[in-house]
């Protein structure tokens, strides 16, 4: 069995705590993470993560060359 | 595997193993990545000592070496010459 295939485990898995409770005004809250499945080894390396849930959170594409700085 | 593939292996696993630790700092009952962890250290120790015994030393502490002195050979580990190539092929 290969041990980094995902179908053995994410199949309906949500890899983050869905609700947090207890929640105060003014406070900044971060969903706890919650593993499903992984990238192989060789695809994590290329990914810089091992967690698919964690890829390009933030939508980080490269910059066209036409760019300027600040857009 | 050639000496390129086992390095890159070795490479991938170590981050993965890496990874694996950041996560277990924060979910340390997490069974399924402790297994995940275990079998990739294990993993990853074979494969280090297949590399050394035919490639030569990977570290110049806690490896041993064959006659003479295995450290000293070329490439140096930070020599381009040493490295694989991160390729669009990988995983």
């Amino acid at each position: 069995m290969n041990i980094y295939d995902p179908e053995v485990t994410a199949a309906g898995c949500v890899p983050q705590e869905t609700t947090i409770e207890g929640v105060k005004l003014a406070h900044a809250y971060v969903p706890f993470q919650k593993l499903c499945d992984t990238f192989t080894p060789e695809g994590a390396l290329m990914k810089g993560t091992a967690f698919p849930p964690l890829v390009n959170v933030y939508g980080w594409r490269p910059k066209d060359k036409g760019d300027t700085a600040g857009e | 595997m050639n000496r390129d593939e086992l390095l890159q292996q070795i490479t991938a696993l170590d981050f993965y193993i890496i990874d694996l630790h950041l996560y277990l700092n924060t979910h340390p009952n997490d069974g399924q990545a402790l297994e995940l962890y275990n079998a990739s250290v294990r993993k990853v120790k074979e494969l280090r000592e297949e590399y050394t015994q035919r490639f030569g030393m990977l570290l110049a502490n806690n490896t041993e070496s064959r006659q003479p002195w295995q450290w000293i050979d070329d490439p140096w580990p930070w020599q381009r010459a040493f490295n694989f190539n991160l390729g669009e092929d990988m995983g």
